[in-house]
């Protein structure tokens, strides 16, 4: 097992951090939820990324809203490495195109920066706790909360990584190319 | 509030700050948007052609597995013609000719396998079914 500074790693996937945050901003307007302002990328930002909006209407907006960019990240880089996995991987083409190691790129980024954060469960857990919701709705939320916490806390050891390349495997799988 | 990702509900900065368009992006995450478009779009064109090149392969794994050496040839050799840089397929046809029973096409296979890397798993597969003068050749080219 080795380690990589967090900083290098976010710099290296540049393009997930970007796809997160529209993936915020893209289920802010689906739901109605105004925008202030986005970050996308900032090197050495403390955050690299967010998003400032307005208050949910709604559950399934708060819920959407923070769970956009694990919906967006995911559809990304299962379509675009589905492409790329085919000749890069599977066939091991030699004579493989450089759009097809950038989609490679792009994809995996978009993959290994599909969890929300552990602050964006939070906002959810705190709007369904202050939207009056109790019993059996709270206690489904924070069960997600805790799932998308654990899965945060497994990127020291690659979860991140691996979750990307199951995802991009899932299509050739489903095709029947391995 | 203050999210590291999506900063929340602040009641002040709304008050300072206009909501942005759906449509306003920066013209930098359209261009970069566009890029990957692009990709997409050639890549998407040769999609057809790689996912039946990979079935193809598929089977002639599945074939040269079961030690169906002839029709795994075939599958191989029809691969091969379609996309002649694939090391997957060369690997396969490379080991599909030294399982046959014929071994005057050896040569074939050994140059199938000039200019590639073999990694410890490959190179457990051929060894099982090259030709010892061979072995000896990719034995010498690691001691240089």
């Amino acid at each position: 097992m080795f380690f990589i500074p967090g900083w290098l790693i976010e710099l290296l996937t540049f393009p997930g951090v970007i796809v997160h945050e529209i993936g915020h901003r893209i289920f802010c307007h689906l739901t109605g939820v105004p925008v202030y302002q986005v970050r996308y990328y900032k090197f050495w930002g403390k955050p690299s990324g967010f998003v400032i909006h307005g208050p949910a209407p709604s559950l399934k907006a708060a819920l959407l809203i923070a769970i956009g960019p694990l919906i967006l990240n995911t559809l990304l880089c299962s379509l675009l490495t589905f492409s790329a996995v085919v000749p890069l991987f599977i066939l091991k083409d030699s004579s493989t195109a450089f759009p097809d190691i950038l989609l490679m790129w792009f994809g995996i980024s978009a993959g290994m920066h599909a969890f929300p954060s552990n602050h964006d469960m939070d906002g959810f857990v705190e709007y369904v706790r202050e939207d009056g919701h109790g019993g059996p709705l709270l206690w489904l939320a924070h069960g997600f909360a805790v799932l998308l916490k654990i899965a945060n806390f497994l990127r020291v050891v690659w979860f991140d990584a691996i979750y990307a390349v199951l995802v991009a495997a899932f299509l050739p799988l489903m095709f029947g190319l391995f | 509030m203050i999210d590291d990702e999506a900063l929340g509900d602040d009641a002040g900065y709304r008050q300072e700050h206009q909501p942005l368009s759906a449509k306003s992006y920066p013209i930098w995450i359209i261009g970069f948007g566009l890029i990957v478009l692009l990709a997409f779009g050639y890549s998407s064109l040769s999609l057809p052609r790689h996912v039946s090149q990979a079935r193809t392969l598929a089977r002639a794994d599945r074939l040269d597995q079961a030690g169906d050496y002839v029709r795994a040839e075939s599958e191989y050799r029809t691969l091969l013609v379609g996309d002649p840089g694939s090391e997957a397929g060369r690997l396969g046809m490379a080991h599909a000719i030294f399982a046959d029973s014929d071994s005057k096409n050896d040569a074939i296979g050994l140059a199938l396998l000039q200019g590639m890397r073999l990694d410890k798993y490959d190179w457990r597969k051929l060894q099982g079914v090259m030709p010892g003068e061979y072995q000896k050749l990719f034995v010498e080219q690691e001691e240089r």
